[in-house]
């Protein structure tokens, strides 16, 4: 028996109805922001160092 | 005399009819400015609640393409962003999206939804495992800071409770990471 599929296609929650009680709802961030910030709070090196040793150690290369 | 303030106002702004809204506006890639008494402004000049409530509804539109439409390095990357919002909220949903422009002048890389504590990361983004741990840690500020104080303005970007709360996820994540939590989410990542 084939899988059933949904009636309807996919509908995220945003755009569902919601209110958060002010004109405001979503908080875009722009590639600049995001990375920018990551430096301001002092982690990009300290991410970047620990997940590219996770990547090594993953792929059994450590 | 009634002068028009057309010829001295930069592209980039709008007028000023709030503080609360000059966070956002810059956020825009715009900046609010007073408009001084004695000066019409020219309808084409928007005020900073009409940019953003513009920005709002092009924000709306966002398109969340099926898991089986992505890339398989973006589809790699959404896991692990799934991985890492689990470990603070195990129901949390992040999804891999199409997102509008926030405005003319600023791409949108990630999204956070306050309406239903949801992350949106664009497509883009997920092509790479540096951009997409960026895009959570801030998104993840987003979500605790205005958990935390239940108060849109707060939730912003850098104001004190996100930027505390980005520090905290961005220790969690550097913690965990050296432990091995997100190994197995990363044997084909692409940092």
């Amino acid at each position: 028996m084939p899988k059933k599929q949904p009636l309807y296609p996919h509908i995220p929650r945003s755009h569902r109805k919601t209110d958060t009680g002010t004109e405001l709802r979503f908080l875009p961030d722009s590639p600049d922001e995001i990375s920018y910030t990551t430096k301001t709070i002092g982690y990009d090196v300290k991410l970047a160092q620990a997940f590219q040793q996770a990547i090594v150690r993953a792929k059994g290369l450590a | 005399m009634v002068m028009t303030i057309s010829n001295v106002i930069a592209e980039n702004a709008v007028i000023r009819t709030s503080p609360r809204w000059d966070g956002m506006v810059k956020h825009l890639g715009y900046v609010s400015v007073d408009v001084p008494a004695g000066y019409v402004l020219p309808p084409t000049i928007a005020t900073d609640r009409q940019l953003v409530v513009r920005s709002q509804e092009a924000l709306r539109k966002v398109n969340v393409p099926s898991v089986r439409h992505l890339t398989q390095r973006a589809l790699t990357h959404l896991k692990l962003a799934r991985a890492i919002a689990a470990s603070y909220d195990p129901k949390m949903k992040v999804h891999a999206a199409i997102i509008p422009p926030a405005s003319d002048r600023v791409r949108t890389a990630g999204l956070y939804d306050m309406g239903t504590g949801e992350i949106m990361l664009h497509l883009e983004t997920l092509e790479k495992a540096r951009t997409t741990v960026d895009a959570m840690v801030h998104e993840l500020g987003h979500h605790i800071a205005f958990l935390r104080t239940s108060d849109p303005l707060k939730a912003e970007d850098l104001q004190p409770a996100h930027s505390e709360a980005m520090t905290y996820v961005a220790s969690r994540v550097f913690r965990d990471t050296i432990d091995g939590e997100y190994d197995q989410y990363v044997k084909e990542a692409v940092w």
